[in-house]
């Protein structure tokens, strides 16, 4: 854990994992980028919509016998709706997502290694949609996709809109920045979500889960519930 | 600690974020208070007081449709909890929903639990579902056969369209009334897959059949109970067959029966032959005494060869030691003859009856004659041969009990191929 001062406001901000390059200042939502040394201030972050999501910077949970802990969220919006996604911090040091969406939770770690070909061209297939608002013929939900020893199958495309962030992430997600986002699933549960920024494309691989096989604690209290 | 990663959740806890808690604010239409239960993921709510349809992705609050129609009620309101298969949840909007034609129409409730996410709970005629999305991918969904998803193996059951005529409350999509969709529907009672395909997406969702009256009772509420003859698409028919125990009837009748047959005596007690003549008319005549050590049923057969001719018996078994009479009556007839379509025969020359049991004793069988024949004085005699039994072995008693028992599984047949075609009547597939 690493500790600075926030270049705009002095209030301390945390870096608990090594590999955290952006943090969001808790007090004053400066976004805050970690060089060598030092910190510095890249931006103010707008407060994040409420939600009545029960997770909070802070929770834990299990995820195949291993604890977690959130570390950083990013609240992402699309023509038709919002989730979070949460940047989680296992306890062997793997860093992962927790996709929370229309009352559904999925977990995914980033696909190590040169993304297959055909997702590459997908990628690329879709890429009309960050620049134009519209996906190329080609690239309409159904395909199969085929992720190390998994297949699933695109089920949606969406253009996927940074709305604010909070905590620790890997990268800097400032409010407005456009990725496209392409969830695939497979027959068992399995879970992907491929997507690109216009520079980069990722793929993110791991399943669905019900809210009961995470074992959170440390959970937002909520009004009458 | 320097560039390990670690998880120290107590040294330095974020700060913790605020409760969450349920949305209001004004209906941009009309200014009345709208509550928003499952805030950051409802994208529409209605107004409560004019209906408006407003657009909560973002703080602007747009109107979508103003004041759409009239408020109509449901039978379980917006904000209502109950406890479905473990999970509590509360409802946050309804639909009503109909077929292509509108032939079929039925409601679907969101309930929203911020932990578990969401379910449908869907009512058509008094039936209902409980239905959650499967997020897995079932390749053959859409097809007319049989598909696996999620374990089960699904029957193909109904193909048309779903339109949305009425929504209330918050929904985590753009609910509309303008919303149709192609469904498919698979049965596996009492699961159902439900596979619902627009331009855009295809969802799965698996329901589960729920007890009207669980739900009633889960919600507080009087709610309607369906009729045992409407079945509910993926009801698990309720008439079973109870082959089993029928089966055990069958068998426990068929010993008794048995024990039965063995234990008759079935003893020829008397046999006696009169000729009877005109001189016999209107006189009684006494069969030789008999003795009947125990007690038994008694069966009277009599034989006599008749042409074209009636015979009738008014006869009395009388018990000779306590003078206890019982009376039997007997009548026979047989005609024959020819004419254009060739031979004709009716009545027959014998006819038995059983008398339920009598008391051991002594016996005579007095018997006052009357026949066609002593209208003619000049007639031969009428040969009648009587023969009495005692302890007669009784199948009618065994006949109808099967007859019965096989009612029971014939009817409960009935019962069930009714219920299946009450669920098949709502399936098929929509032009």
């Amino acid at each position: 854990m690493r500790k600075f001062n926030c270049p705009s406001c002095g209030a301390d901000v945390t870096f608990r994992s090594a590999q955290s390059v952006y943090a969001v200042c808790a007090h004053c939502q400066s976004m805050v980028v970690r060089t060598d040394v030092d910190v510095k201030s890249i931006g103010v972050m707008a407060a994040l919509p409420d939600d009545m999501s029960p997770l909070q910077l802070g929770s834990g949970g299990e995820f195949e016998g291993q604890p977690f802990t959130l570390i950083g969220r990013l609240k992402i919006g699309w023509r038709d709706g919002l989730w979070n996604e949460w940047h989680l911090l296992m306890a062997d040091g793997r860093r992962g997502w927790i996709g929370e969406a229309q009352g559904s939770f999925s977990i995914s770690f980033e696909l190590e290694g040169a993304l297959p070909r055909d997702v590459e061209a997908t990628l690329v297939h879709c890429h009309a949609l960050l620049t134009s608002g519209k996906a190329a013929a080609e690239a309409r939900p159904g395909f199969k996709v085929q992720l190390g020893s998994t297949t699933l199958r695109a089920v949606d495309i969406k253009l996927a809109t940074c709305l604010g962030s909070e905590g620790e992430l890997p990268f800097a997600a400032p409010k407005g920045r456009r990725t496209v986002a392409i969830d695939c699933i497979g027959r068992q549960g399995e879970f992907a979500t491929l997507d690109h920024d216009g520079r980069e494309a990722h793929a993110y691989v791991g399943r669905y889960l019900e809210w009961d096989a995470f074992r959170f604690s440390n959970l937002r209290p909520l009004e009458g519930w | 600690m320097g560039d390990q990663p670690s998880i120290l959740p107590s040294a330095e806890p974020p700060p913790p974020r605020t409760p969450g808690r349920p949305r209001t604010f004004a209906c941009p239409n009309c200014g009345g208070p709208v509550t928003l239960r499952a805030v950051g993921q409802s994208i529409t709510a209605t107004c409560s007081q004019c209906s408006s349809v407003i657009d909560v992705a973002d703080e602007n609050l747009r109107i979508v449709e103003a004041a759409h129609s009239a408020m109509q009620d449901a039978e379980i309101p917006i904000g209502a909890r109950a406890r479905l298969k473990d999970i509590e949840w509360e409802v946050v909007g309804y639909m009503r929903r109909s077929d292509g034609p509108g032939d079929f129409r039925w409601t679907e409730y969101l309930l929203f639990n911020p932990y578990h996410g969401y379910r449908f709970l869907a009512e058509e005629y008094d039936h209902w579902t409980l239905v959650k999305m499967l997020n897995r991918d079932v390749p053959s969904a859409g097809s007319e056969g049989w598909i696996d998803a999620n374990g089960r193996s699904y029957q193909f059951f109904g193909k048309g369209f779903a339109r949305t005529t009425y929504v209330a409350g918050e929904f985590f999509w753009r609910a509309s009334t303008s919303d149709v969709t192609a469904v498919t529907d698979y049965i596996a009672p009492p699961y159902r897959l439900m596979v619902e395909k627009n331009d855009e997406e295809i969802i799965v969702s698996e329901g589960e059949y729920l007890d009207a009256r669980v739900v009633a009772a889960a919600f507080k509420l009087p709610l309607p109970i369906p009729s045992s003859f409407s079945a509910g698409v993926s009801q698990v028919n309720p008439h079973k067959q109870s082959l089993a125990v029928i089966a055990a009837a069958v068998a426990v009748a068929t010993l008794v029966q048995i024990v039965s047959l063995a234990m008759s005596a079935n003893a020829l007690v008397s046999l006696q032959t009169y000729d009877l003549t005109a001189a016999n008319k209107g006189k009684t005549l006494a069969s030789k005494a008999f003795r009947l050590d125990k007690e038994g049923n008694i069966e009277i057969e009599t034989i006599s060869y008749l042409t074209n001719n009636w015979l009738e018996l008014d006869m009395e078994l009388v018990n000779t030691d306590t003078n206890r009479a019982f009376p039997v009556f007997q009548a026979l007839e047989h005609y024959s003859g020819y004419d254009s379509d060739g031979s004709w025969e009716e009545g027959a020359n014998s006819t038995s009856s059983l008398l339920p049991p009598v008391p051991p004793g002594t016996y005579q069988l007095l018997l006052e004659p009357d026949a066609g024949v002593f209208s003619k004085p000049s007639s031969p005699a009428q040969r009648v041969i009587i023969s009495v039994r005692h302890g007669v072995p009784v199948w009618s008693n065994y006949l109808i009990a099967m007859a019965l028992l096989l009612v029971v599984p014939a009817f409960g047949l009935l019962r069930r191929s009714m219920f299946e075609k009450s669920r098949w009547e709502k399936g098929g597939v929509a032009e």
